[in-house]
């Protein structure tokens, strides 16, 4: 009963007129910075800190908290219309969703990527009201030793997301992790890789590789065929043949219960778990699909479920934030700011002390859900309406977007050339078999697998016996082997039964 | 088979530059890791898996060859027009987009693509230029004030 009271005093607020406009600008403004390449959550919640001075602070974090979620929607949508992931989480949308739109069903897509991202979202938040505390103390255990390994085995899962061989995919894992090691070194500040260059000491930003690889790769690649093989299959033109049928609804039922469950847990981990939460979910699907074969062609069930798992994560990370004033990213960390600005404190305190914020917040992200329904499914034939555009005339668009996205960034000239760099290796890596999934991902995860890594060796006087050591550590570590070992034993088994039969 | 061998063996060369770097950085110093440690770990890991994926793509490619011996040679492809097209607007769009500015760069680069490579008729390529120009200059430098490169404009 008192769960239901705290719900009712969070719904009260959240359903005040002026909280509302400001959930719905915090949803409006989201979505358009996950559209927008280069304007990331981040760079926004920045810029719109200093008009929280004179908001409610639970008005302020409401807004900023839907822009946060709208963001992780909007990045949704280029990703399946332009193949350009809006952030790391959206990469692996890139791989189904885009096919389904080259193939006609593009209204679909986005439609899963809404219904399912509003499902699990609304799952996440019962599931903090329920639980959250108490998950979030246990996450937070989690020490470099448990962060390595965890991002060992997320590496592990990035190789089975892609088509390309189990070697090439480890290429590009290698690959990812030794460009994340360019600028400079994250516990000694030494300079690596820069050439001298000022540019480079900062690192290669993820937003630009992501453009070049996918977006600029995307369109080089069909520069080189027929100009008539370049163009999107005719979208349907009504709402009602856009969104997903009763057959698709019925395939992705179980990837959107079961993506909810894996994007809540590994988004309670602060640091990495989001990113890890979908693509985690589109092996898992992968894995227990009985045609596997059909995922990166456009398998809806590689939408569904890593949308659900995107959203539920980042619902779910707003726990350790609230209860234990721990930011699990930056974003967050903004976030934080604009509640200490106010003169409060985020911890286990919260709850108590402002016990509206802290249920207003929470019942703020049910509504911002439902909201971003109402606002982003009347507007999928708006979007779907841009593939009808002849892919000749899109695909200057696609440069431009992805050349002033990248300035945009930084402002910076550097970034221009590097979007257009990785936009070639990312058409070079295509022509030798290669996917830049697995890149991207590991470049993603890298900065947090070296300090992590570096950080356990420390505490252990250099030694690696730390791995096996902490249960939870040892657990991740043997998995990863497992994944790894077991395919290639099979794989072995396979090749000298078909060499004994000859 | 060619892109197959040229493609591991790049990214080969690449981890052994990589390792040797990330040596003279420093792998190890009292007591503690170096700046060096994860490049090399890393690069030695591409080095190891790339020289494997061309010793096997020979290998493959041989027993390929001895199965059709009196085969011909791979075939070269030409770079298909279009796509030529498209690099050089890419790298020109790079090198002038600070020389000329946004708006001159981007109408340089959109009507390479659209006349040259897109065949679409010279009035209808000005008219999307134009278009896509002035909605993207009011998007991000009026709405999101991005400072672009005046150029030769400014």
């Amino acid at each position: 009963m008192d769960f239901l009271t705290n719900l009712e005093l969070g719904f009260s607020i959240a359903l005040s007129w002026h909280n509302l406009l400001y959930c719905l600008i915090g949803v409006f403004v989201g979505t358009a910075v996950g559209v927008l390449p280069g304007l990331g959550p981040a760079a926004t919640l920045s810029l719109l800190l200093p008009i929280t001075f004179g908001m409610d602070p639970a008005s302020a974090v409401i807004m900023l908290a839907g822009i946060y979620y709208g963001s992780a929607y909007g990045g949704s949508i280029t990703s399946i219309l332009l193949n350009i992931p809006g952030e790391a989480a959206s990469v692996v949308t890139c791989l189904d969703g885009y096919q389904m739109a080259r193939r006609g069903r593009a209204g679909a897509a986005l439609g899963i990527a809404a219904f399912g991202s509003f499902i699990a979202g609304t799952a996440s938040i019962l599931a903090i009201s329920l639980l959250g505390p108490i998950m979030a103390s246990a996450a937070v255990r989690f020490g470099p030793a448990e962060y390595t390994s965890l991002v060992i085995l997320g590496l592990v899962l990035v190789c089975f997301l892609s088509e390309a061989s189990m070697l090439h995919s480890l290429m590009m894992v290698a690959l990812g992790l030794v460009l994340s090691t360019i600028g400079l070194d994250p516990i000694l500040g030494t300079e690596r890789f820069t050439f001298g260059s000022v540019s480079l000491s900062d690192g290669i930003n993820l937003a630009v590789m992501a453009m070049g690889l996918f977006g600029i790769a995307e369109v080089l690649a069909l520069a080189g065929k027929k100009p008539e093989e370049a163009n999107f299959v005719k979208q349907p033109g009504h709402l009602r043949d856009l969104l997903p049928n009763r057959e698709e609804w019925r395939v992705s039922a179980g990837p959107i219960g079961r993506g909810t469950v894996v994007g809540f847990f590994l988004g309670l981990i602060p640091g990495g778990g989001g990113i890890l939460a979908s693509f985690a979910s589109y092996v898992l699907e992968k894995r227990l699909s009985r045609t596997p074969e059909r995922f990166g062609s456009g398998a809806i069930e590689g939408v569904a479920g890593p949308e659900a798992a995107n959203n539920a994560g980042v619902q779910a990370t707003f726990l350790p934030l609230l209860t234990l004033g721990i930011p699990a990213n930056v974003v967050l960390a903004i976030t934080m700011g604009a509640l200490l600005l106010h003169g409060i404190t985020p911890g286990p305190r919260l709850m108590i002390e402002h016990p509206e914020l802290f249920w207003g917040v929470i019942a703020s992200m049910y509504v911002g859900n439902v909201l971003l329904v109402l606002l982003n499914v009347p507007l999928i034939a708006v979007f779907v309406a841009m593939l009808r555009v002849p892919y000749r005339i899109l695909a200057p668009l696609i440069v431009m977007f992805c050349v002033v996205g990248a300035y945009s960034l930084n402002n910076n000239v550097a970034d221009v050339y590097m979007v257009i760099a990785f936009g070639i290796v990312g058409f070079l890596l295509r022509k030798a078999s290669f996917d830049a999934a697995p890149l991207v991902l590991a470049f993603a995860l890298g900065q947090l697998l070296e300090a992590s890594f570096r950080q356990s060796l420390l505490l252990r006087q250099g030694s690696m016996v730390i791995f096996l050591e902490r249960p939870v550590s040892a657990v991740f570590m043997l998995a990863s082997a497992a994944l790894l070992i077991v395919p290639l034993i099979r794989h072995m088994r396979i090749r000298s039964s078909g060499l004994k039969a000859e | 088979m060619t892109a197959r061998l040229i493609g591991p063996g790049v990214l080969a060369a690449m981890g052994l530059y990589v390792s040797i770097a990330a040596w003279d950085l420093g792998v190890w110093d009292l007591g503690e890791p170096g700046a060096g440690l994860f490049p090399l770990i890393f690069g030695t890991a591409l080095v190891l898996l790339g020289s494997f994926a061309v010793a096997r793509s020979v290998l493959v490619a041989n027993a390929k060859l001895g199965a059709r011996s009196g085969a011909g040679n791979e075939r070269a492809t030409a770079i298909p027009y279009r796509l030529t097209v498209y690099l050089a607007a890419l790298v020109a769009y790079a090198v002038l987009f600070e020389v000329l500015g946004f708006a001159v760069s981007t109408a340089c680069v959109f009507m390479t693509i659209l006349v040259l490579a897109e065949r679409v008729s010279l009035w209808k390529s000005i008219a999307i230029t134009i278009v896509a120009i002035a909605v993207s200059y009011l998007l991000f430098k009026t709405f999101l004030a991005v400072p672009f490169p005046a150029g030769i404009l400014g």
